[in-house]
């Protein structure tokens, strides 16, 4: 027997990054807002930094991979063909709870890959439609950071100064000085100074893990506590198997299961999508129906398609003038654009973001980057807390023959079908990966590395996922309009980063962020009939 | 007992010390790997994690079916360079279970406090005391902020 509740105005899937923004900003307006999250709320005394065997918490129950982690809200993805592997966080908070918090913005120049370099395609947006709505979500997540950054547009003040170089950021700062290559402190969601009742970060270090201090903002302490004081309802451990839809072409509702397997429906009169460029295509994809084979809002077939995450290599360098790098945040130090604006010259297309990165964690963290056997101790004590890391950030471009489907044997544990990903390195990216890793050495051989270890592709990095429904002008050619809104449904929007259109060379949680916050902002605005 | 724990028998685990022998070998006065990780330890991880337990059996079946350790009796038998030629090769063949294998040793041998004594790490929460580091001082940035703005405007 299916379980049916009262209708709301608008249901939310997905409650990370933009979900929990588009709850608050929604019930603010008075919205009735149900938010269904197939994770838990993750109780803060249990993330590995209080407990000392947090390296090996961070390797297996926090791994953030969902194939290793296995938890009992993640679901199992098919990656025999992929070589990059996806990682994901699902709980209330999403992947804000394992990120390290940096949170450059996309360029101007981002938005319009088409005209400038005549490859991909151009977003129905601009830098300038969402700048408001950083700046916006700038205020809730709180931000440490400067302005004056020259490789970016002027912005407004950030809310807290930013966090402490340490001697190590300082080396690399000096560096690329040196060259008279661009750098800049990173701006971060991690608290310099106390902040809406968050303490200071005091550098534990691995904030990829969760932050019991709560100095670095996840959307489970920054816009969900207001979302439920504003009266949206949050319902955990609820995991949609379909959306369902009427004869008039509009979504009425979604079914899914609680925790102990009992399905449940829950009727709209709009609904958002915001989990990410995998969880969104999948749900789409199982929602098929006699009316809509291929699933829904699919009319394109680009459902899936263009998978992008962000291509990364890593540079290492190992020094004698420097010590105990596992002090301070991990990658919220200082980042580099000299080379994220494309130049034919160079023999690619676009560029990438360089972001100095820590040393690697506690010991068992470095010893899993040396080799064993009889160097491991040498190697070991060569690089403990003396290495640093610059690690480039590519950008990644849409191309059809990556892409997430529905896996046809593999289900997770309520017999939903995964998904299988399909993602391979394009030459473009490879070229402009060697163009990062021989630059990354100048900058660490300036800074005094004895010896530089290059890691020429990680395949562990696929935080970052993207483009599966993307937005555009056309039908024929996306999946949702500029206000993130279904092409083929009305009252379906998408709010995740499978609306990316191209992939940038920046984290791109702040800009997921921004067009959540728009496409709220849009709702409040224009779609007052879906308000009860 | 769980069903899984049925399953260890002493002699696969004294095959797994004298492969963590080779994967961390001796330094200073510390012996290695393998004699100086407990029974106790490798059972504690093994019973927690399933992806450890797993790749375990797979690993010992494997080592015992390879053919240079089945030739010369054993991989007991074997040379130090011998060892180290089989567990490469295993490396390469099994990468996923041999690489559970090995951070498994790493998160034993690292966690043996007289290891850590020898690197100076203190095994601790790294909340809430975290670390100090100096407040940012902006005249490092003296020198960026003549550059005049790059970012091309579309």
């Amino acid at each position: 027997m299916i379980i049916q509740h009262d209708p709301t105005d608008i249901l939310i899937i997905g409650a990370g990054a933009a979900g929990a923004a588009v709850m608050w900003d929604l019930s603010q307006a008075g919205f009735k807002v149900v938010c269904l999250e197939q994770g838990s709320r993750i109780q803060p005394d249990t993330y590995p930094v209080n407990h000392p065997n947090w390296e090996e918490l961070a390797l297996n129950d926090w791994n953030y991979n969902p194939n290793i982690r296995k938890n009992s809200s993640d679901y199992p993805i098919n990656t025999e063909n992929t070589d990059i592997n996806p990682l994901m966080y699902n709980a209330v908070g999403g992947s804000t709870i394992h990120w390290t918090a940096h949170i450059p913005r996309f360029h101007p120049s981002d938005f319009n890959v088409k005209s400038i370099d005549g490859i991909a395609d151009n977003w129905p947006i601009n830098y300038w439609d969402l700048e408001p709505y950083y700046d916006k979500n700038d205020e809730m997540m709180g931000v440490s950071g400067i302005n004056g950054d020259p490789a970016n547009p002027k912005r407004s003040k950030r809310q807290m100064p930013p966090l402490p170089l340490g001697n190590d950021g300082e080396l690399i700062a000096n560096a690329f000085d040196s060259l008279g290559w661009h750098w800049w402190p990173s701006d971060a969601n991690v608290n310099s100074i106390d902040y809406k009742g968050r303490k200071a970060c005091n550098m534990c270090g691995p904030l990829g893990h969760g932050c019991p201090r709560q100095s670095k903002a996840s959307t489970d302490i920054t816009y969900v506590p207001y979302a439920i004081k504003n009266g949206a309802e949050l319902r955990v451990k609820a995991r949609v198997s379909k959306i369902t839809t009427n004869n008039k072409g509009k979504v009425t509702g979604a079914l899914y299961y609680d925790k102990d397997n009992n399905e449940h429906f829950q009727p709209a009169n709009g609904i958002i999508l915001a989990m990410n460029g995998i969880g969104t295509p999948r749900i789409l994809l199982n929602s098929s129906s006699n009316k809509n084979p291929n699933g829904l809002s699919n009319s394109s077939g680009q459902v899936g398609k263009n998978l992008m995450f962000h291509v990364y290599a890593n540079a290492q360098g190992i020094f004698d003038n420097i010590k105990e790098t596992y002090k301070g945040p991990l990658a919220t130090i200082i980042m580099s654009q000299e080379f994220y604006e494309s130049d034919k010259k160079r023999g690619f297309y676009r560029g990438y973001t360089f972001q100095m990165n820590r040393g690697m964690g506690g010991p068992i963290h470095v010893s899993k980057s040396v080799n064993w056997g009889k160097n491991h101790h040498k190697e070991f004590e060569n690089k403990f807390g003396k290495s640093l890391g610059l690690g480039i950030c590519g950008d990644d471009l849409p191309e059809e023959s990556n892409y997430v489907e529905l896996d046809p044997i593999l289900k997770d544990s309520n017999g939903i079908p995964s998904p299988k990903i399909h993602y391979k390195v394009s030459a473009n990216s490879r070229k402009l990966l060697d163009h990062g890793l021989k630059n990354a050495e100048i900058v660490l051989k300036q800074a005094g590395a004895k010896e530089i270890i290059k890691s020429e592709h990680d395949s562990e990095a696929g935080w970052h996922l993207m483009g599966t429904a993307r937005m555009g002008k056309d039908p024929k050619t996306s999946v949702v309009n500029e206000n993130c809104q279904s092409h083929d449904l009305e009252n379906l929007f998408i709010v995740d980063g499978s609306v990316f259109v191209t992939g940038g060379g920046v984290n791109p949680t702040p800009t997921i962020q921004a067009i959540a916050l728009k496409t709220s902002n849009y709702i409040i605005k224009s779609r007052t009939d879906l308000k009860s | 007992m769980s069903k899984n724990q049925e399953h260890i028998d002493k002699s696969k685990l004294s095959l797994l010390k004298k492969v963590m022998n080779i994967l961390i070998p001796e330094v200073d006065d510390l012996p290695s790997a393998g004699l100086l990780i407990t029974d106790e330890k490798i059972l504690e991880l093994l019973y927690k994690y399933n992806k450890y337990f797993s790749s375990y059996n797979k690993f010992i079946n494997a080592i015992r079916l390879d053919p240079n350790c089945r030739a010369s009796g054993g991989f007991e038998s074997l040379d130090y360079e011998n060892k180290e030629i089989v567990l490469k090769e295993l490396e390469q063949n099994i990468p996923e279970i041999f690489n559970n294998i090995l951070e498994m040793t790493l998160l034993a041998y690292y966690s043996n406090n007289k290891v850590l004594d020898r690197i100076n790490w203190k095994r601790k929460t790294l909340q809430p005391e975290g670390w100090e580091l100096e407040k940012f001082n902006p005249k490092i940035l003296d020198k960026i902020k003549l550059r005049e703005p790059f970012w091309k405007e579309i």
